[in-house]
């Protein structure tokens, strides 16, 4: 069985199991495309539509990108075994072997997650062993593969990056993990700012348009010690690493700027000016390597969308309410 | 000799005087700068090693000799790192090389590489496959 048969053999059994256990269809708006994700059983779509919650519902047009998701133990009865040997699942989730042309695949081995999308299909396969043990992450970004391979079919790039902004305006804060991109846009959201993301965010370089695709963020013990406004907002809490729904959650801005964030230690936050070719330091090999389906032609978007916008280096300093100040003054001098 | 992109997974973008490369395969990502920029559009374009050498030495007014000598180890990097292949067809294209900024004068081309992500894709769980046929991270490393 070649790969692109499997998909379509998980197609199957997906319609099966759907008329056993039914199906929860969230069709929503994202970055003006209609999506449709459709989560066989209860269990399933408990954890995983609350994601999209904050998307408007889509029109009755036609979805551009289907869904199916669904989880063995969620139905009751097994799956048909992937025809991949062993030996070719590999690090960050790839499965090698397989032409990207036929059918873009990936197995979360730590999750026991299969994602599949064959290239212009506009439909998504996406089976798990188990919602019950479905990882946090997921629950708070899923489908990122799925998203991401759709998303570089239609000119959108997945990035990896936080997102904050005012009135309609902007600016991204990509970094590595550590770089203090995720406490800075939560302390931005409860200080009154709009928040997009805390993490990844789906861009639209043409129009030069940030979107967020999750309504969540996640806050680590420091962020909600030294945010106490953000205990309201935590759903649940799990090793230390809380699930918030931030407040001001915005869907779409316009993306004015380029700030590049690094923890300096020191009390007070420095803004220093920043490259082109810095800003596409910071945002694209992280973009590209985590795997978000991000590929070569994002490396471009991404290098075309920093050309074009103001770029700053974003010294982070011990005191939230500056560093806030300081975004909101970003964003507010590359709206003028 | 003539190079050309290891393979499809070798993603670059130039931006100002900075050509960034990513290895998708392998985490590591790249920066060459300035005169290594300009290297890189040069040889990446299938221009022959020589050739770009004297392209190389008029615009920045030093001997192709130099240049020459200077690549050579900059080419044994591009391709110990896999981001380079020696190339044998001559189907050299056009290269148009952004004009010297002024302040920018000759420096031996250097590639700087960061392996902060390689760590990512080395995160490979031991698997085996479970009954059922599917991967499952294994409970003891096989051999």
């Amino acid at each position: 069985m070649t790969g692109a048969e499997y998909a379509e053999a998980l197609r199957g059994e997906f319609s099966a199991v759907g008329a056993a256990v039914g199906v929860r269809r969230v069709d929503v708006e994202l970055a003006g495309h209609a999506i449709r994700i459709e989560l066989a059983g209860p269990a399933l779509a408990d954890r995983l539509a609350p994601a999209f919650g904050h998307l408007s519902p889509a029109s009755t047009r036609v979805p551009e990108l289907t869904i199916e998701a669904w989880d063995r133990a969620g139905a009751g009865r097994a799956a048909p075994a992937p025809p991949w040997d062993v030996a070719q699942y590999a690090p960050r989730d790839q499965i090698h072997g397989i032409d990207p042309r036929e059918l873009r695949a990936a197995y979360d081995l730590g999750a026991s997650i299969l994602s599949l999308y064959r290239p212009g299909s506009g439909v998504g396969a996406w089976h798990a062993a188990d919602s019950a043990s479905i990882p946090r992450w997921v629950v708070r970004t899923p489908f990122r593969h799925l998203i991401g391979w759709w998303a570089e079919e239609v000119g959108l790039t997945f990035a990896h990056a936080a997102v904050v902004g005012r009135d309609g305006s902007c600016i991204l804060l990509p970094g590595r993990s550590g770089s203090g991109k995720s406490t800075t846009a939560l302390a931005a959201a409860v200080h009154g700012l709009d928040f997009l993301a805390d993490d990844v965010c789906l861009l639209d370089t043409t129009t030069c348009t940030a979107h967020a695709p999750y309504q969540w963020a996640k806050a680590e013990a420091d962020a909600v010690a030294r945010l106490p406004s953000l205990a309201s907002t935590i759903v649940d809490t799990e090793e230390g690493q809380s699930l918030v729904r931030p407040p001001n959650l915005v869907r779409s801005a316009t993306v004015v700027g380029i700030a590049l964030p690094t923890v300096s230690g020191q009390p007070t936050t420095g803004v220093l000016p920043a490259t082109a070719a810095e800003a596409v330091f910071a945002l694209a090999p992280s973009t590209l390597i985590e795997g978000n389906g991000a590929g070569v032609a994002s490396f471009a978007r991404l290098a075309q969308l920093a050309r074009a916008l103001p770029a700053v280096h974003l010294q982070l300093g011990t005191d939230l309410a500056e560093v806030v100040a300081a975004v909101d003054g970003l964003v507010k001098r590359w709206t003028r | 000799m003539r190079y050309s992109i290891a393979h499809a997974d070798i993603a670059h973008q130039r931006v100002e005087d900075e050509v960034i490369v990513v290895n998708l395969q392998t985490g590591a990502y790249f920066s060459l700068r300035d005169v290594a920029a300009d290297a890189w559009d040069l040889l990446v374009g299938s221009i022959d090693l020589t050739e770009a050498a004297e392209l190389v030495a008029g615009r920045y007014a030093v001997t192709a000799e130099q240049v020459a000598a200077d690549l050579v180890p900059f080419v044994g990097r591009l391709l110990e790192d896999g981001l380079v292949a020696e190339a044998n067809e001559a189907s050299a294209s056009a290269v148009n090389l952004r004009p010297v900024a002024a302040n920018v004068t000759y420096t031996v081309p250097t590639l700087e590489k960061y392996d902060d992500m390689e760590e990512l894709l080395l995160l490979d769980p031991i698997h085996e496959v479970d009954e059922a046929g599917w991967p499952v991270v294994a409970t003891e490393p096989t051999e």
